[in-house]
């Protein structure tokens, strides 16, 4: 996630989601769900992917997807 | 953007379907914009800008079935050293789609059309949210931002001298207007009325009325003129008559845009403008490799009506 938004890890607000990072925009979110696809080794399901807006709500999808 | 980036946004947008604009999308796409934008348009502003243009112009629309998804426009105009531009206007993307980077494919289909038509630059001057996301294609750069210069009581400085000359404004770059041109954008639209306001010598100001239906502060805008850069003293009476006409309009403020880097700001500045708000972002993208120097803003002149909205 720092990566992508371009944050150092303590400047990462507590609860890091869309609203609360500017740089979180449509395209960044494809970018983040790619990272995040490539480095866990999963594929999220496709509707999902614009609901996954939030570090809580993808460590949930990663969870669900390591089932 | 890489290969499979693309064709992740493919597969998560695979069930929209992306297509030239006909006039059964008149309805939808007023809807739309009137759901997300204060400035309300009527479906005449479709027709007009879409149907009937000017120059050549082609709306992407897409659809989920039959619910209207969003929309980008894109116009070639023809800029003072010949070079074609594409031109992006008119982004719109249903909030419950976003998220899904759907302007990867607008813009893929903007891009062909504009190269098609000779193109070999592509511009657009959106808004924040706008700059945001052309930025974050990654192949746009933002520029420049536009800010406007206003007059607040609308009361010109009649008798004060001209700044020192702050470059001589022969190199720079603009969106030329042909007559033709100019009759579809002023006198063939549906939503603002315009006034031509002439000098004895032939150069004239095009000016436009707006009650900002907000503040109910009428506006008089400055939008676009004919007249050489260079000659300050004749810029200088030109802007001071427009100045004087929308004053006896019983406008509240004038408005326009001279970007600093221009012998226009000096002159509008010695007429009492001062720069405020920041209004658009020019946003760039060279699609010919040659045509990199005009990433540099300083080579670029702007007026009000280069953006959709004036």
């Amino acid at each position: 996630m720092c990566d992508v938004f371009d944050y150092r890890e303590p400047e990462l607000p507590e609860n890091p989601d869309q609203g609360s990072i500017d740089k979180w925009d449509s395209l960044e979110h494809l970018r983040l769900i790619m990272v995040v696809e490539s480095e866990f080794g999963i594929k999220f399901q496709t509707e999902r992917i614009p609901h996954l807006t939030s570090l809580e709500l993808l460590l949930s999808e990663i969870e669900k997807a390591h089932g | 953007m890489g290969d499979a980036f693309v064709e992740r946004i493919r597969e998560i947008n695979s069930t929209i379907n992306i297509r030239p604009a006909c006039a059964e999308d008149a309805k939808p796409f007023t809807d739309l914009m009137n759901k997300q934008y204060r400035r309300k348009k009527k479906e005449e502003y479709f027709y007009w800008q879409f149907m009937n243009p000017a120059i050549p112009t082609r709306l992407f629309v897409a659809y989920e079935n039959d619910l209207f998804i969003g929309s980008y426009g894109i116009q070639v105009h023809t800029l003072s050293d010949s070079v074609l531009c594409g031109f992006t206007i008119d982004l719109l993307i249903r909030e419950a789609y976003r998220n899904r980077a759907l302007l990867v494919l607008f813009e893929e289909e903007a891009q062909k059309f504009a190269i098609e038509k000779g193109a070999q630059v592509m511009t657009s001057l959106p808004n924040l949210d706008g700059m945001r996301a052309h930025k974050g294609l990654r192949t746009w750069r933002h520029i420049g931002t536009v800010r406007t210069y206003t007059l607040p009581r609308a009361e010109a400085a009649g008798d004060k001298g001209l700044p020192e000359q702050r470059t001589s404004g022969e190199e720079l770059v603009y969106f030329s207007k042909s007559d033709e041109y100019r009759m579809w954008r002023y006198k063939l639209n549906p939503e603002y009325k315009y006034t031509y306001i002439k000098l004895d010598t032939g150069e004239f100001t095009i000016t436009k009325i707006f009650k900002d239906p907000v503040t109910n502060v009428r506006y008089g805008d400055i939008v676009d003129f004919e007249c050489g850069l260079q000659d300050r003293k004749l810029l200088r009476e030109l802007f001071l008559k427009a100045c004087m006409h929308l004053k006896g309009e019983g406008v509240e403020a004038i408005t326009t845009w001279a970007l600093p880097h221009t012998p226009l700001s000096g002159v509008v500045e010695s007429l009492g403008f001062a720069e405020t708000q920041p209004e658009r972002y020019f946003c760039f993208k060279a699609v010919n490799p040659e045509r990199e120097h005009a990433y540099d803003f300083s080579r670029w002149h702007l007026v009000q009506a280069d953006a959709e909205i004036y």
